[in-house]
């Protein structure tokens, strides 16, 4: 072995993993011996070098970085299950008492209708009575109903203002919720 | 270290919106990150930046990682690059910088802050051997970027090969012959230090170095 070869194995031989004619070159040659010696000497002490205390500031800017980036998607988990189903409550109510939805099955429709047109028949005329009742079918005089409850002025605007109020008023809820809890944990 | 949790069960808790997680990976990482950027740069406040880059950056990019390298890998990768990048801005620099920080000059000559040496030794020779680390600390910023960068992961942070050879990207037969080259060039500089401070006859040690 010449200390060229010993140069382009220096880690190795540092590292313990010596083949014999490592050590026959080592005792033989002075200054490979020293040069070993003394790049042990080194490593020891780069492996004690003092190590600088961290500044504190690194973690808490780190995680003021990291707050930012990850706030969308936790907001976004915030106020969606939280303003949504009101949002769809108050927009059913404001549209079914508008446009007298009735969701109800048909079948539960036509007793409903049955029983209004009974009424209806018992206010009205008595002659009609004993027709009504002899027929699961709606009555003609339904579709005068109809258009009675048609024509009647819609509460558009005031239903749709008191809805879009409470909606305003709970969403001001939600928000300061979801301050002060981001204000508890940073 | 407090949990026994692994890098990798951290990951994925932080990828869960658990920030708690992440704050334990920086803690884990923060000391090591901070002090190879400090010795790569010399410079209190761009070791800082570069640190505080590096979490953030991992943690944006944490989706993209798959787990076929270990995390500190994967972060040291980003450090190395930071760390290369803010080299190559500061090119014109001088080559030396002293830490503020690091050392401080006073009436008795030069010392380290945050020396922390074994309690069990006699102040001698602890003086001592701070007098050698001192030296070695000197002569590491002498050293090539290259150069220091392997000889702090290997020898100060006491990364495997193979980790080093994933931060670095190269194979590992370029990482020891890296390091041998670098452990040379340290101890010429190490020489040419002792050479200008002393008029000590010329060992010949120096002729044993390869120049590289």
């Amino acid at each position: 072995m010449t200390c060229a070869q010993v140069y382009e194995h220096l880690s190795d031989i540092l590292d313990g993993a010596v083949p014999p004619e490592v050590n026959l070159h080592l005792a033989a040659c002075g200054e490979c011996a020293t040069l070993i010696a003394r790049l042990r000497e080194d490593r020891a002490a780069l492996a004690e070098l003092p190590a600088t205390a961290v500044p504190p500031l690194l973690l808490s800017n780190v995680m003021r970085e990291v707050s930012k980036v990850s706030r969308p998607k936790h907001a976004w988990r915030f106020f969606v299950p939280r303003l949504a189903p009101v949002a769809a409550a108050l927009l059913f109510t404001v549209l079914s008492y508008n446009l007298d939805l009735d969701l109800r099955p048909s079948h539960l429709r036509g007793e409903q209708i049955q029983v209004q047109s009974a009424e209806v028949a018992r206010q009205g005329a008595a002659e009609d009575t004993a027709r009504v009742f002899s027929t699961a079918e709606v009555p003609p005089n339904e579709d005068a109903r109809l258009a009675a409850a048609w024509s009647e002025p819609r509460p558009w605007l005031a239903t749709s203002v008191a809805g879009g109020t409470v909606f305003a008023l709970w969403s001001t809820v939600v928000y300061v919720w979801y301050k002060r809890r981001a204000n508890e944990s940073p | 270290m407090r949990s026994g949790e692994t890098d990798q069960e951290l990951v994925q808790r932080s990828l869960a919106g658990d920030t708690d997680a992440f704050r334990e990976l920086v803690e884990r990482y923060q000391q090591k990150v901070f002090n190879l950027a400090l010795r790569m740069t010399n410079n209190h406040e761009d070791a800082l930046d570069i640190a505080q880059e590096s979490f953030v950056r991992v943690f944006r990019s944490l989706k993209t990682f798959k787990g076929d390298s270990s995390f500190s890998t994967w972060l040291y990768r980003i450090v190395n690059n930071l760390v290369l990048d803010e080299l190559r801005k500061h090119r014109r620099r001088p080559l030396v910088v002293m830490s503020t920080d690091a050392v401080v000059s006073t009436d008795e000559g030069e010392h380290l802050l945050e020396f922390r040496g074994p309690e069990s030794l006699q102040p001698e020779e602890q003086v001592v051997r701070a007098e050698t680390r001192r030296e070695i600390e000197l002569a590491l910023r002498s050293v090539s970027p290259e150069h220091r960068l392997v000889l702090l992961l290997r020898d100060v942070q006491g990364f495997s090969y193979e980790e080093i050879a994933g931060i670095l990207n190269v194979n590992i037969g370029t990482v020891k012959s890296r390091l041998n080259r670098a452990r040379l060039s340290l101890r010429d500089c190490i020489l040419r230090r002792e050479q200008s401070s002393t008029s000590d006859v010329y060992t010949g040690r120096r002729e044993a170095g390869v120049r590289t």
